[in-house]
């Protein structure tokens, strides 16, 4: 099985089963007065003075530093955002896919067969210590990328890196052709970011993978440290674990200068704890989780901005394959269809987004032009349809309990969601009513691990589960390990040849519109197989001090600090 | 009386042995610390998989892993984390962040504790009694984190109309932290009056009640009433008799205490975002971090029974009549 290249599927990593703990509460009818609409992609665009801090909230410590190991949390990159550059960053309108202007003059395929890229990197372009920015930064995460090259780097990904058969410098090492054995249609995710391989020999690659695994595995880890080394606008002053990351210009910067004199990553791990430190001025920016009353709190503040945008996490329901009582397609068909999602918006994330729509795509979001309903009856809440559904394919009720063909009662389901999500427990209860017009019992539990209940090993203790997923904008690559069989997404062991195939497709699929179209095939495949019922795009929050210039929400993994480079206070 | 702390401190070797076990045996069974790495996408491999179950003991015995960390323990290896944070070195500066949290406001809640219960005591029944008291049950039922994110709102409130921040509501410090002394002093001192008075509240009040409620019965005691016949100054009786053996028993709910506060006042610590003991152990049991968890357990066991002694130690000084031997 391939793994994925980290910035694909990277949103999925660590993040992967993040669930929003979004609360239900009072209708919407806060103040919107402060709400910041616009172009995705330049709103809040304005001229920042010289000097000034602004303090960045992340709700998780970091303790690993390397954006592209396996450990990475989505902490770590938001950092990483400001001062480790990579070739391509998924822009805030989610369908943009823009190439690092500072890093590179271009990047190109140049052939399909064999497929070829080849990077120009940016003459100015180098590395805090004036190393130059070369092929050998390239090769470096190409081989520690590559199981072939070094068996025991702990990549986050592998996807795409283990089909390239040549990487070659050229001018001076600026210019990168990079040919494939295997073509790769997600090929823009590539190296993003890149690696300083200066540094990594100084932690410890020596050009044998032993070597080269110490630097990746634990060098650019930098446990108990930082990273001392930058290629973005920013560098690091200092860290101190669960407190705070300070950055401050890089001196070597070749792009468009950074204005703050310095920008601060602090660690606050209560989300209710960020509006009044934000109201208080000890932080500029925060992007929690949003809740009824704690987006009326940030309404009632004066001095600050807010947007609330749909990004690319969204909430599912997962059904579990691997339990008998799921293994029917037509009673999880029946199940979904009476399952209304529009009304369940109402009663969730309708209350404080009236933005939040039904999500009738399991891969694609409705700001991406390949997005179309593939969802068909699901999620519409037509339980007379539902019913018809079982009965057609030989269920009776008896005593109000639902009965397999083979006269069997169908056994009372499982539905789980993560303990103090309640804005999930209502989608499980609602689904769990829902249910009951069926004839099917359906016990709603909490579990405090996402991770051990949805593992691929045994004890999977759930038949359906309701549960939150990052996506991504190189979505052959995520969906390959959500719905391939046997896949590492694959949580509800699904199997389907013709899904294997068209993802098969899709991943080699070196025009766009054709891995579209082949994604799209998958999805209706789903929809027939009745595999994951999509809710919605969870609302993404970003709050932010009115005088701030050039902080946009970006509902992708890259999130807010896509740009912080940019980042400044109205001159 | 060294004699008698050696004793003790021998006494406590079984029970904290004992307690270790049955804590590490339940820690242990509590879930699987991989599971957040067996659904790591994408999916790691069997390899990483088997060698991080050999790295955390997972794949010995639950006695011979009580064994390895028990020995770990003499030379200073706190066991492996889940989470690869080196535990010694995580959790010393965490018992320092909860100490200075904890120090200051045990002093000021013990000073108003005294004050506020002799008052009321001697008061008995007055309106000053009655205004103490119904302080005293208004902050015993006030759950900590609401009267934290009141006096946080307030404060915000201050420092909004005075235009300066003189108040902060997160952490420790500001971050980049002011330069000169007299700056920093004033941050330090900033961060640290809010959470203060969290704690400082908290705890005066079942104090203050256990001081009115000793010193109404001592002051009723045959020995305080002699005092008085013979003829000696109130302030002497109240303070050198009845105030003296008023505090036997307080000393001993105080000790109690002061072990649960040094071993993380988790409300407080969470709402003011201070990475004390209290965080140390929540981020441990998230992350089922086994050998974090154990090693919180017995640093606190520890204090637990450090604190029980301290009190013993002080019934002697408060009371001559107790003999330690």
């Amino acid at each position: 099985m391939h793994s994925m290249n980290r910035r694909k599927i990277s949103g999925v990593v660590a993040a992967a089963l993040v669930l929003s703990a979004c609360s239900g509460g009072a209708p919407e009818g806060g103040d919107t007065g402060n709400q910041v609409r616009g172009e995705a992609n330049t709103v809040n665009a304005g001229t920042a003075k010289q000097g000034g801090t602004i303090t960045y909230v992340l709700e998780r410590n970091i303790l690993d530093w390397n954006p592209l190991g396996a450990d990475i949390g989505v902490a770590t990159q938001l950092v990483a955002d400001v001062y480790d550059p990579g070739a391509f960053t998924t822009l805030p309108d989610l369908k943009t896919i823009e190439l690092n202007k500072d890093l590179l003059v271009s990047a190109e395929q140049t052939g399909t067969s064999p497929q070829t890229l080849v990077y120009k990197i940016n003459p100015k372009a180098v590395w805090n210590d004036g190393t130059p920015i070369t092929v050998a930064d390239f090769d470096y995460v190409w081989r520690a990328s590559n199981p072939k090259a070094c068996p025991k780097c702990e990549p986050a990904s592998t996807m795409g890196y283990d089909g390239i058969s040549s990487l070659v410098g050229t001018d001076d090492g600026r210019t990168v052709t990079v040919t494939f054995d295997k073509p790769f249609g997600d090929w823009k995710s590539l190296f993003g970011p890149i690696l300083p391989a200066h540094v990594a020999k100084k932690l410890g690659d020596d050009g044998t993978p032993e070597g080269l695994a110490k630097s990746f595995n634990d060098g650019f880890r930098y446990k108990d440290s930082f990273p001392d080394w930058s290629g973005g606008p920013y560098i690091f002053k200092s860290w101190t674990t669960n407190q705070a990351a300070t950055l401050v210009p890089n001196p070597k910067w070749w792009g468009k200068p950074a204005t703050l004199d310095s920008l601060v990553f602090r660690v606050i791990t209560d989300t209710t704890q960020e509006v009044p430190a934000l109201q208080n001025n000890e932080v500029q920016i925060i992007n929690p989780d949003p809740q009824v009353d704690l987006l009326r709190n940030v309404q009632a503040l004066g001095d600050v901005k807010y947007q609330l945008v749909s990004g690319l996490r969204k909430q599912m329901i997962l059904p579990n394959l691997n339990n008998p009582a799921m293994q029917d397609p037509a009673l999880r068909k029946a199940l979904y269809t009476a399952f209304d999602v529009n009304q369940t918006i109402g009663k969730t994330v309708g209350q404080f987004s009236s933005d939040a729509k039904p999500l009738r795509n399991r891969i694609y979001v409705p700001q991406q032009p390949e997005y179309k309903d593939n969802l068909g009856t699901l999620g519409t809440g037509d339980v007379e349809k539902a019913k018809k559904i079982l009965t057609d394919a030989g269920y009776k009720v008896d005593g109000g309990k639902l009965v397999d063909p083979k006269g069997a009662p169908v056994p009372a389901l499982t539905m789980r969601y993560i303990q103090n999500n309640q804005i999930l427990q209502t989608v499980c209860q609602l689904f769990s009513d829902t249910a009951k017009q069926l004839g099917v019992t359906i016990d709603v539990q909490t579990t405090d691990s996402i991770g051990a209940t949805v593992t691929h090993q045994a004890g999977k203790d759930f038949d359906l589960f309701a549960m939150g997923w990052i996506g991504q904008t190189f979505v052959a690559s995520q969906y390959s390990q959500a719905f391939m069989t046997k896949a590492g997404l694959n949580f509800g062991g699904y199997s389907s040849p013709v899904v294997d195939d068209l993802l098969t497709k899709a991943l080699g699929a070196t025009d766009e519109s054709k891995a579209a179209e082949y994604l799209n095939g998958v999805d209706a495949q789903l929809t027939e197989d009745a595999y994951i019922l999509p809710l919605y795009q969870v609302p993404d929050l970003l709050a932010y001090k009115a005088n701030l210039v050039n902080v946009r929400a970006n509902g992708t993994y890259y999130g807010p600090p896509y740009n912080g480079g940019e980042w400044g206070i109205a001159g | 009386m060294v004699a008698y702390v050696l004793r003790r401190l021998l006494h406590t070797i079984p029970i904290v042995l004992v307690g270790s076990f049955i804590t590490f045996v339940m820690v242990s069974a509590s879930g699987d610390p991989l599971g957040d790495l067996k659904a790591k996408q994408p999916p790691v491999s069997q390899a990483i998989l088997d060698a991080e179950a050999h790295r955390m003991r997972l794949d010995q015995p639950v006695l011979e892993r009580y064994w390895h960390w028990l020995t770990g323990i003499l030379s200073g290896d706190w066991g492996p984390s889940v989470k690869k944070i080196d535990i010694g070195a995580e959790i010393w500066p965490r018992l320092l962040v909860s100490v200075r949290l904890v120090v200051l406001a045990v002093l000021l809640a013990l000073l108003l504790a005294l004050v506020i219960g002799v008052v009321s005591a001697v008061k008995r029944y007055s309106a000053v009694d009655y205004l103490f008291t119904f302080v005293g049950f208004l902050l015993l039922s006030m759950p900590a984190f609401w009267f934290a994110i009141l006096l946080k709102q307030q404060a915000i409130n201050v420092n909004q109309a005075t235009g300066t921040t003189l108040v902060y509501t997160v952490g420790d410090a500001s971050i980049p932290p002011p330069t000169g002394f007299w700056p920093t002093v004033l941050d330090v001192l900033g961060h640290i009056v809010l959470p203060t008075i969290v704690l400082a509240m908290t705890s005066f009040a079942p104090w203050s009640r256990f001081v009115r409620s000793s010193m109404i019965e001592v002051q009723q005691s045959d020995y305080v009433r002699l005092a008085r016949a013979k003829g000696l100054k109130r302030r002497t009786v109240l303070v050198r008799h009845a105030l003296r053996t008023a505090l036997v028993p307080l000393t001993t709910v105080v000790a109690l205490d002061l072990a649960v506060l040094f071993s993380g006042a988790v409300i407080t610590e969470t709402v003011f975002q201070w990475r004390g003991m209290g965080s140390f152990l929540l981020t441990s049991v998230r992350d089922k971090d086994i050998y974090a968890v154990m090693a919180w357990l017995l640093l606190v066991s520890v204090i637990v029974v450090f604190f029980n002694l301290v009190a013993d130690l002080l019934y002697a000084v408060l009371d001559r009549r107790i003999r330690l031997g």
